[in-house]
């Protein structure tokens, strides 16, 4: 009991805190859209009050049953998958989900996707009227929609019209999630700072592909997928460097994160916090281990904020 | 008709454990048995349900592997899973020693479920796809619900195993595509020629095996007019119903897919659509 009481005592003096606009998560670690639900999925298992956040599957206007079988392919130390956005539509989500999602203590940021501009904007009316949820990542660099998703993500001009749009209708933490697959992501960034985006979540998947050799037939129904997992982290890596030289909001790195030493490579290399995706599909309860994982590290390594480490990387 | 569940759902019971492999078989060059020691599985495991094995401890391959849960002793605290090598992951699972913990996610999905008022059970099986069986055979044997097995395969090797079923008193009809050991043919031609034999009012089919064999048997049992509940198999990402990637074809009017880990893997023929 002592014991239990000395290491609550260290881990309080522990602040693991970061804050993406007027919004403070608990600590960095949070879950990636499309790879946790809503968080409920997850409950019989974790406990979702010890993560930083929650980004929720992205939610649409209208429901959307997602791509045709196979939706998914294992690659090396990675995984293809083109899901399609499948959900139950905004009004369901209110109905169905949100309930749950407001009864913890854990921030909840709703991931928004929409054919256009509108769309975006009509969803996050709907949930902003039902309220309760603490932030929008908006959905610009979904690969596997025909339109909207990446198609908005890959031009700076739509990126900037939709995060001015939004911007305009709540004042909540609102964040854009950045495709890999263009030329500059860091033009992208910038159109989205500079119309009021508080944080930019680097990277969504890169688009792959992958053909089975007997049969001759791609592995995805919709062909070409994206690519998540361990295999994509340097590119995320670098990606997460790129934007955090060029904008001054915080950014939020995803790319293969599996353990604890992917997590402080990219705090170091300067991600503000970090989301858990593909990693929760093989190990359930692998976000709240990295929870704990942090806080051993900052307690081993004498780090009294987890902001000291965050950019620290050494050029 | 099998009720699809939703989350929260309170039957979800898995959890995510290691256990000992205690005993590993090798029952043909490419068919392998292995128990592993988890008294929580064993006791809380239904028919049908699977677990989701983490082969490596490496990033390849990434992703766990399913597979369906094929014996459990309660009281000895331990279950089988009956597998054949096909890739990577089922090869290093072959490679395990005993001794070596399994680190393993389960019991996932929603298995058999056996109605209360049935005279007798007919099995059909069709390759590995006799797996999921025996532990609806051993739950059938307690019910003292008498079944009959019908279990197909290339050749005869794959019969090895045919006497745990007939320990628990049922009945094999085997066919082999070579005829080396029973029937001639398909399991499902074996069946078309049987099925005339039962009452329909009073049985109920479960069947596992390829997409294929699970189609015939579908038409066959259509026309008949009989209740089948059927095990697929499909490529998972996650096996808890996070990621969305293993959805099959529903017949249902409002949802167009149904997801093989959280609403199956056992689902009613009639709720599910195979393309041809």
């Amino acid at each position: 009991m002592a014991q239990y009481l000395i290491q609550e005592k260290l881990n309080s003096v522990i602040d693991l805190s970061v804050k993406i606009g007027n919004l403070k998560f608990a600590n960095p670690i949070l879950t990636a859209s499309g790879t946790f639900g809503s968080g409920e999925e997850f409950s019989p298992i974790i406990d979702l009050n010890r993560l930083g956040g929650i980004i929720t599957k992205a939610v649409t206007l209208e429901p959307r049953i997602g791509n045709p079988a196979p939706r998914i392919a294992e690659t090396a130390c990675g995984m293809l998958n083109s899901i399609g956005l499948a959900n139950v539509g905004v009004k369901q989500f209110n109905q169905g989900k949100l309930p749950f999602i407001n009864s913890l203590k854990t921030k909840v940021i709703v991931n928004v996707a929409g054919k256009t501009i509108d769309e975006f904007s009509l969803v996050i009316k709907k949930i902003e009227e039902a309220g309760g949820v603490d932030g929008y990542e908006l959905n610009v660099s979904c690969p596997n929609v025909k339109e909207g998703g990446m198609a908005f993500g890959t031009n700076s001009k739509i990126t900037a019209k939709i995060t001015a749009t939004v911007r305009k209708i709540t004042n909540k933490c609102l964040i854009v999630k950045l495709t890999p697959n263009v030329t500059s992501i860091e033009e992208i960034a910038n159109a989205a700072e500079s119309e009021g985006a508080d944080g930019l979540s680097v990277i969504n998947t890169l688009v792959g592909m992958a053909v089975d050799i007997n049969t001759k037939k791609p592995k995805l129904a919709t062909i070409k997928g994206g690519l998540s997992g361990p295999a994509i982290k340097p590119v995320a890596i670098a990606k997460v460097f790129d934007v955090v030289n060029s904008v001054k909001i915080p950014v939020i790195g995803i790319g293969g994160i599996m353990n604890i030493d992917d997590v402080l490579e990219f705090l170091i290399t300067g991600a503000t916090a970090i989301q858990t995706g593909t990693a929760n599909f093989v190990n359930p309860q692998i976000s709240e281990k990295l929870v704990t994982d942090l806080e051993n590290y900052c307690q081993k390594n004498s780090i009294q904020a987890i902001t000291e480490i965050i950019g620290s990387v050494n050029i | 008709m099998i009720k699809t569940k939703s989350f929260p759902n309170p039957d979800f019971l898995a959890k995510l454990s290691r256990g000992a492999l205690l005993k590993k078989t090798i029952l043909t060059p490419s068919l392998v048995k292995i128990r592993i020691s988890d008294f929580y599985t064993a006791n809380n495991c239904q028919p049908g349900q699977f677990i989701n094995i983490k082969v490596s401890d490496s990033f390849s391959p990434l992703l766990r592997r399913p597979f369906s849960i094929h014996r459990a002793e309660k009281e000895d605290g331990w279950f089988e899973i009956l597998y054949q090598i096909v890739g990577k992951g089922t090869k290093l699972l072959t490679d395990f020693k005993i001794g070596d913990q399994i680190d393993f996610l389960g019991p996932l999905g929603s298995g058999f479920s056996i109605p209360e008022k049935i005279d007798y059970a007919i099995l059909v099986a069709g390759g590995v796809g006799i797996a999921p069986l025996l532990l609806l055979s051993q739950e059938l044997w307690k019910k003292n619900i008498p079944s009959v097995l019908f279990f197909g395969n290339r050749s005869k090797e794959a019969f090895a195993i045919n006497s745990d079923f007939e320990k628990l008193g049922a009945k094999i009809h085997p066919a082999s595509d070579d005829g080396s050991f029973g029937f001639k043919g398909t399991v499902t031609e074996l069946f078309k020629t049987k099925i005339a034999n039962y009452k329909k009012n009073n049985i109920q089919i479960f069947a596992c095996g390829p997409n294929p064999m699970l189609n015939n048997l579908k038409k066959i049992v259509s026309q008949k007019n009989i209740s089948c509940q059927m095990s697929l198999e499909t490529m998972m990402g996650c096996g808890f119903g996070a990621c969305m990637g293993c959805n099959i074809n529903s017949t249902s009017a409002t949802e167009k897919y149904k997801y093989v880990c959280k609403d199956g893997p056992v689902f009613d023929s009639g709720e599910i659509e195979f393309s041809d």
